[in-house]
């Protein structure tokens, strides 16, 4: 009796639902997109074609969407309307990803008796889960029980059988193995295994291929980037050093290329160094001044140093890639006197970093028609 | 007098006529960055196209007569091939005072230019010519 009672309550609360689960066939009530992959922004530029009204198909697989009531439905097409022949439209057996919203169904979902399915959205959620019976096709078969953790490891341990297991079968001892006597029953190894450690750690390393350092770009990990050492000449001066490792150099290198680390010039570099000096802490407040080859008097008002004019480190500053990281390079037209010049902020030590300034330059690349007149710094 | 006069003319005809054909041998190529073409070759690469820029550009310079249609696609279309390796547009740079002096001629080219590289090269000019008149850099 109270088998009969039970089976009574299972089938009035789980066979409904599964009948209702059989998601079979669609029609579509209005023209639809159709697109090649799960994304119904306007940006997607995923669009293959469109699928018209009175197309019927079936649900391959579905996916619920981030906002409420909304779902993708990938579907087959297996009947077109009339005249619905032209590019534009699908062919017969195409799949194409569908949008689906219960507030406004372009979708009329039917089961496997063909009786419409009044509130398909229980069942297109229940098809994303790994439990549920929606039937969707044989291309996407969900496996409707996943066996528990013990099933799976059970056979692996009973496979310890000499007569199933060849490596049992061929030592009997499983003690000895390849590498030689390792104890099972012990607690401490003979083996070294110090050594090998060791050995395959030099492997490795010699192994990884080292960075080259003319292929660094601006936007690279902090953990990407290979080991950045300081010219041994600058190491002497722990003012520049000082000045180089601040933490207001690396905001203001940070912030160059976060906001200005662009391809190309846009003629406004010292606007760039600017925003990027003031933001990043190394000066109180926004310099105002139009033309890049003043920035040496400018930023001699906020306390800079000119290191061109200084003689212990005027002789190591051949080109500016010898500037120290952080510097401020400013640079006068070689040959036209009212051009405004250029300025820039050296985001590394060597050949490992660049300039920045409204744009990013590698160290490689060689500025023409400057000459530089100045590589401020702060001690 | 005279004869020397026409032989100079000559010749910086000549020289500007040869550097117009060597910047045809640019491609685009030439100032993009792979992994068998690094950044170090580009550069040097880029630094042979603008010294050879220059010297064309100076020989139009010092010519009076317009350049030919011809000369000025060529000009233009190797400038925006160089855009990509040449982020301080220093090719731009050199072409403004020539630009100046026969700004129809070189506009009606750009005109007939795709969408992309008409708003590159008009954008790059117009940057030129308010740096010069209003500063930064």
């Amino acid at each position: 009796m109270h088998f009969i009672r039970q089976l009574l309550l299972f089938s009035i609360l789980v066979l409904p639902s599964a009948w209702a689960l059989d998601l079979k066939d669609l029609s579509l009530e209005g023209d639809l997109y159709g697109r090649s992959s799960v994304n119904f922004s306007k940006s997607a530029n995923n669009i293959e074609y469109v699928v018209p009204k009175g197309t019927k198909g079936e649900v391959v697989e579905s996916r619920r969407l981030k906002s409420n009531g909304s779902y993708a439905i990938r579907i087959r097409v297996n009947a077109l309307p009339e005249g619905a022949n032209s590019r534009s439209f699908p062919k017969i057996g195409d799949s194409t990803w569908v949008y689906f919203n219960e507030s406004k169904p372009l979708i009329t979902f039917f089961d496997k008796v063909q009786t419409p399915v009044e509130e398909p959205g229980e069942v297109l959620v229940a098809g994303t889960s790994a439990n549920s019976a929606v039937a969707v096709s044989a291309e996407a078969v969900v496996s409707p029980n996943s066996p528990p953790h013990g099933e799976l490891v059970r056979p692996q341990q009973t496979t310890r059988n000499p007569e199933r297991d060849p490596n049992i079968r061929r030592n009997s001892n499983p003690a000895d193995t390849e590498a030689g006597a390792a104890c099972i029953s012990c607690e401490t190894t003979t083996g070294d295994t110090g050594t090998n450690l060791s050995d395959l750690r030099q492997v490795a390393a010699s192994l990884r291929p080292a960075p080259r350092p003319d292929t660094i770009k601006p936007g690279l990990r902090r953990s990407e980037r290979p080991a950045r050492k300081p010219a041994s000449s600058w190491s002497a001066f722990p003012e520049v050093m000082r000045y180089s490792n601040s933490r207001a150099v690396t905001n203001s290198i940070n912030y160059g290329i976060r906001h200005y680390g662009r391809k190309r010039s846009g003629g406004f570099c010292y606007r760039g160094v600017k925003h990027s000096i003031k933001n990043g802490g190394l000066v109180n407040k926004y310099i105002n001044s139009a033309f890049a080859r003043n920035g040496v008097q400018d930023l001699k008002r906020e306390g800079f140093i000119n290191m061109l004019e200084h003689s212990k480190y005027k002789n190591l500053i051949k080109s500016p890639k010898d500037a120290p990281k952080g510097a401020i390079l400013v640079y006068k037209n070689s040959s036209n006197r009212i051009h405004p010049g250029h300025i820039e902020i050296r985001t590394d030590w060597g050949t490992n970093g660049g300039f920045v300034s409204d744009f990013y330059r590698s160290a490689n690349n060689t500025i023409r028609n400057r000459t530089l007149i100045g590589v401020m710094i702060k001690p | 007098m005279k004869l020397a006069l026409v032989m100079t003319v000559i010749c910086v005809s000549l020289s500007a006529l040869a550097s117009t054909s060597k910047l045809k041998e640019f491609t685009a190529k030439d100032f993009k960055v792979t992994k068998s073409y690094t950044d170090l070759e580009m550069n040097k690469k880029l630094d042979q196209f603008l010294d050879l820029y220059e010297e064309t550009v100076n020989s139009f310079v010092k010519k009076k007569s317009t350049p030919s249609a011809e000369d000025i696609k060529i000009l233009i279309d190797s400038l925006l091939l160089s855009f990509e390796g040449d982020p301080s547009l220093t090719g731009v740079e050199m072409l403004y005072p020539l630009y100046q002096k026969h700004q129809k001629a070189f506009d009606s080219y750009i005109d007939t230019l795709a969408k992309k590289p008409k708003q590159d090269i008009k954008q790059a000019l117009k940057d030129i010519a308010r740096e010069l008149k209003e500063g930064n850099g």
